[in-house]
């Protein structure tokens, strides 16, 4: 699994390449947390890289989210491959995170409130 | 030397050797194990002092284990050394014995463990313990008794003596790992029956009763995170769910055993299943933990009318089966996300008038989202193909898609829990 941060405007971008299941999962968060602890304002998360999820990678999103509401912060996931985007749609998890279709839409997203 | 000394050492040092392999063949407890050989190095060497130090791989440090002599409770557990310091140091790091004949004209000596314990060595035997050529410690035998330096010939019976004791401490350790690894398994199995003991073991099958109703829980390992459950709430009403813990295992299995005691705790004060959603939320919004969430389907059954009402909380669709139609219908609400994520969520109630011979089927992701050697997934749709008249009441019924799902799967690892239940109406 590779995770790399880079930082644009008043957001962090997360980019995860690999699998996240029960195993790397737990790599995932502790970058999250890490953001986390950085006072980043807002967090994108771009998982073209990612071709399985489980739900403990989606539990570790799901987290990265409450944690991002508390402080009034935004979470935004792009670049879903269609794999992904089944596994948010069926448990209706499509309603839950704010899922955009690039960067940039994303970036927009975040500024239009 | 002379030919008869010499071979008067050689048969003493052979004595010795069998010596030391039946100690190592008579406990497998470590520590004695060690000692006892150490003594026997030390008379055969006619060394004042010994000692073995392992390497913690966690800290990458070389540890005394071992000391005997008359300085040993200040060195035995105390010492510590890293990699390539002092003369043990360097055994570990090159893998190889050496004689040290004089410490004090050796600049590898490490002496300020002879300044901190008052002990003066002057020559070393020093050997690596090693497994498959890496090394885990180094064994050493200072200072002979009769002044004369360690020998070449001394040397070459501590290498044996090393060899034997490097692998009587592997096997030590891989036996107390084995037994580990059975106190494991051990307390997996007590764990996997005190949760299947969780989910109802017995289902009611009187012929008073307008509906049957049957459910399996498999986990994919010992304990898992899906669940089921039903409770009869009055002479009514049935209360009855089903649901998947994100993650897998222990954790999930944990947070699994608490959801069903909330159900069974808020299930006699939720008005509809809708309700019971909303406290099931804020419960385990309360305790949040780690982003973990669960999907769950709850469902009140009137006992008396066959009318049955549907809550989702982002599960997967009941499956309708019927009886009158011949055909099967996906139970879909419009509202609902999986519990535990967020405050102030809708739920809504859906309103299934069951007729005779109707079946209403519940299952985990596990089912649909098993694979075979082909690596093909077993699908939501071959589920539905599965579902043909007559349906079989519900036991046969959940047995029957379960011995598919086994074919299905082949010799392919079950990777997810598996959960599946069957409600119908008579």
């Amino acid at each position: 699994m590779e995770l790399v941060v880079f930082e644009k405007q008043n957001a962090a971008i997360l980019k995860i390449v690999g699998d996240v299941d029960l195993y790397s999962s737990p790599q995932v968060r502790k970058k999250i947390l890490a953001l986390m602890k950085k006072k980043t304002e807002n967090l994108l998360v771009d998982l073209d890289g990612v071709s399985y999820m489980d739900s403990s990678g989606v539990a570790t999103l799901v987290e990265a989210l409450q944690l991002m509401k508390k402080r009034r912060g935004k979470l935004k996931l792009f670049n879903l491959r269609p794999a992904i985007r089944d596994v948010f749609e069926l448990s209706r998890l499509d309603k839950v995170f704010d899922i955009c279709e690039d960067e940039n839409q994303a970036m927009a997203a975040i500024s239009e409130g | 030397m002379s030919n008869v000394e010499q071979l008067r050492q050689k048969i003493n040092d052979l004595t010795s050797l069998i010596d030391v392999t039946s100690i190592i063949t008579s406990t497998l407890d470590l520590d004695e194990l060690m000692s006892l050989v150490m003594e026997k190095a030390q008379e055969v060497m006619h060394a004042e002092a010994s000692s073995i130090m392992l390497l913690n791989e966690d800290t990458g440090l070389l540890e005394c284990e071992i000391a005997l002599g008359k300085v040993q409770d200040k060195v035995k557990n105390k010492i510590q050394l890293k990699i390539g310091q002092g003369i043990a140091g360097w055994v570990a790091q090159t893998g190889e014995a050496i004689i040290v004949p004089d410490v004090s004209s050796d600049s590898r000596f490490f002496s300020d463990i002879d300044q901190n314990t008052g002990f003066q060595t002057r020559s070393i035997l020093a050997a690596p313990l090693k497994v498959k050529d890496k090394v885990i410690g180094v064994a050493e035998v200072i200072n002979r008794l009769d002044a004369h330096p360690f020998t070449k010939e001394n040397l070459e019976i501590f290498e044996t003596f090393c060899r034997q004791v490097a692998l009587a401490i592997e096997n030590a350790r891989m036996h107390h790992y084995m037994l580990e690894q059975q106190r494991l398994r051990q307390q997996l199995e007590s764990a996997h029956r005190i949760q299947q003991s969780f989910m109802p073991q017995s289902f009611p099958d009187s012929a008073q009763e307008r509906f049957l109703i049957y459910g399996k829980n498999i986990p994919a390992t010992a304990v898992g995170g899906d669940l089921f459950d039903f409770v009869k709430l009055d002479e009514n009403r049935l209360a009855i769910v089903l649901g998947d813990v994100s993650g897998k295992g222990i954790p999930a299995a944990l947070f699994m055993a608490r959801l069903i005691s909330d159900f069974r705790y808020y299930c006699n004060r939720a008005e509809s299943p809708a309700d019971l959603m909303e406290f099931l939320n804020q419960a385990l919004l309360q305790r949040s933990q780690q982003g973990m969430f669960v999907s769950l389907v709850s469902m009140l059954l009137d006992m008396k009318t066959g009318k049955l009402i549907i809550s989702n909380a982002g599960h997967l669709p009941p499956l309708w089966w019927r009886e009158t139609d011949n055909r099967i219908e996906r139970v879909e609400n419009e509202a609902g996300i999986p519990l535990g994520i967020l405050e102030d969520v809708d739920f809504d109630n859906q309103i299934v008038n069951l007729q005779p011979g109707d079946t209403i089927l519940l299952y985990t992701d596990g089912v649909i989202e098993s694979h075979n050697e082909k690596n093909q997934m077993y699908t939501l749709d071959r589920l539905v193909q599965e579902i043909r008249p007559p349906v079989p009441e519900p036991h046969d019924f959940i047995e029957q898609l379960i011995n598919e799902l086994k074919r299905f799967q082949g010799a392919v690892n079950q990777h997810d829990d598996i959960t599946l239940l069957a409600l119908r109406w008579r």
